[in-house]
């Protein structure tokens, strides 16, 4: 799963680094929280966001802590709502891919964000087909 | 139940350690590590941008589009010439622009309204420094790091600076927006025309900054005229195609 993961999550920062202004970065790593839900992925995270920082020239750390506080956003959120649902993955890549590009100032954010969006719930799609939602229960709290 | 526990002050570790980060590569202590890094990364941008772009410029339409633009940075020239004969005749003497070098650096990133390119504060390219290809305004460096730096291009809507018609010396103020590049600001008396040029007036700052005079903007492609508005509009064409650019020149001091 792992390899599969990275595999995707690297296409997804040499498309972000050089010809995309879509975070695929992000869409990638909130699709593998939700299905995965492990704290792997904030590892994961801080990887392919100093990655990312070193390719468009941002100051180092500032997309992973977006990416850290957003994640950590959405883990709240699941203390009392199911997070595994097509409805939840679409709103949160809306608005968190809006407000990734009013933070990194990416024009046409609404296009952005909805482009965003209908990529993250394929993304989704796949991922849970695949592997299924795992550890629904045995995984970290917020 | 482990991981349940551990969440949090993990959570708290990354928090701090990407803050710390942000403090340090701010302040500059990061640039060596970050130079060394972005030398790294810098040739792996270069070639997933060439395998992901497979930029053409053998085909017909391309020369064609290159051989227009020279012709049109060669009639600039030539009027710039023109008005300087007659300035000269006039004054006997010529202002002595402050001595340019072009850096030339290869786009390795592509957005809707920027460009990334392999050169950095390590090669004197600054925030600030304008960018062209051939005679042709290409954009401004927003953004430096070591190894690269982003090219903000007309249409982006932090761009706005003076420019004129080429022909008629009518002033505006160009503005790039979501639509592309805007001509704004000129007023309702002056005529523009269709398939006329529009170049930089020339807005450079005290630290050097800013784009030289008579850089090709574009050319004029539609003109929006109201009787009752203050000013008319104009919307400019880029004779670059910047999705097919892939070496441009950075003008530094």
């Amino acid at each position: 799963m792992f390899y599969i993961f990275f595999a995707i999550l690297s296409i997804a920062i040499l498309l972000e680094g050089t010809l995309t202004s879509l975070p695929l970065v992000f869409i990638c790593l909130l699709c593998y929280l939700i299905v995965m839900k492990k704290p792997f992925v904030f590892y994961t995270a801080f990887f392919g966001g100093m990655v990312l920082d070193l390719f468009v020239a941002r100051t180092l750390g500032s997309t992973f802590i977006y990416f850290l506080l957003f994640f950590y956003l959405v883990l709240l959120y699941r203390k009392k709502y199911e997070i595994d649902s097509y409805p939840f993955v679409l709103v949160t890549t809306f608005v968190g891919s809006y407000l990734y590009g009013l933070i990194y100032k990416s024009s046409n954010g609404l296009a952005l964000a909805g482009i965003s969006s209908a990529i993250a719930v394929l993304l989704f799609a796949i991922l849970k087909l695949k592997f299924g939602v795992q550890n629904s229960r045995s995984n970290f709290n917020t | 139940m482990h991981k349940t526990k551990n969440f949090l002050p993990t959570f708290l570790i990354l928090l701090a350690i990407t803050i710390l980060l942000i403090i340090l590569s701010k302040s500059g202590i990061l640039n060596g590590p970050t130079s060394f890094l972005e030398k790294g990364t810098v040739p792996i941008q270069r070639v997933a941008f060439g395998i992901l772009t497979n930029h053409d410029e053998s085909s017909g339409i391309e020369k064609l589009r290159v051989e227009n633009s020279k012709l049109i940075s060669e009639l600039v020239k030539q009027k710039e010439l023109v008005r300087e004969n007659q300035a000269l005749r006039d004054q006997f003497q010529t202002s002595n622009p402050a001595l340019r070098k072009l850096i030339p650096s290869k786009v390795i990133g592509q957005k809707i309204d920027k460009i990334i390119i392999d050169k950095g504060f390590d090669d004197g390219v600054e925030k600030g420094d304008s960018v062209v290809y051939k005679d042709n305004l290409v954009g401004k460096i927003s953004k430096s790091s070591a190894h690269i730096s982003i090219v903000d291009l007309p249409m982006n809507k932090n761009i706005f600076f003076t420019a004129k018609i080429l022909d008629s010396s009518t002033q505006g103020v160009v503005k790039g927006n979501e639509n592309g590049i805007i001509l704004d600001n000129v007023v309702l008396s002056e005529k523009i025309k269709k398939g006329e040029i529009v170049v930089t007036k020339g807005n450079i700052d005290e630290d050097d900054k800013g784009f030289p005079p008579n850089l090709v903007v574009g050319k004029v492609v539609s003109v929006n005229k109201k009787a009752s508005s203050l000013f008319q509009t104009a919307e400019i064409k880029s004779l670059v195609d910047f999705s097919k650019i892939e070496t441009v020149f950075v003008i530094i001091r």
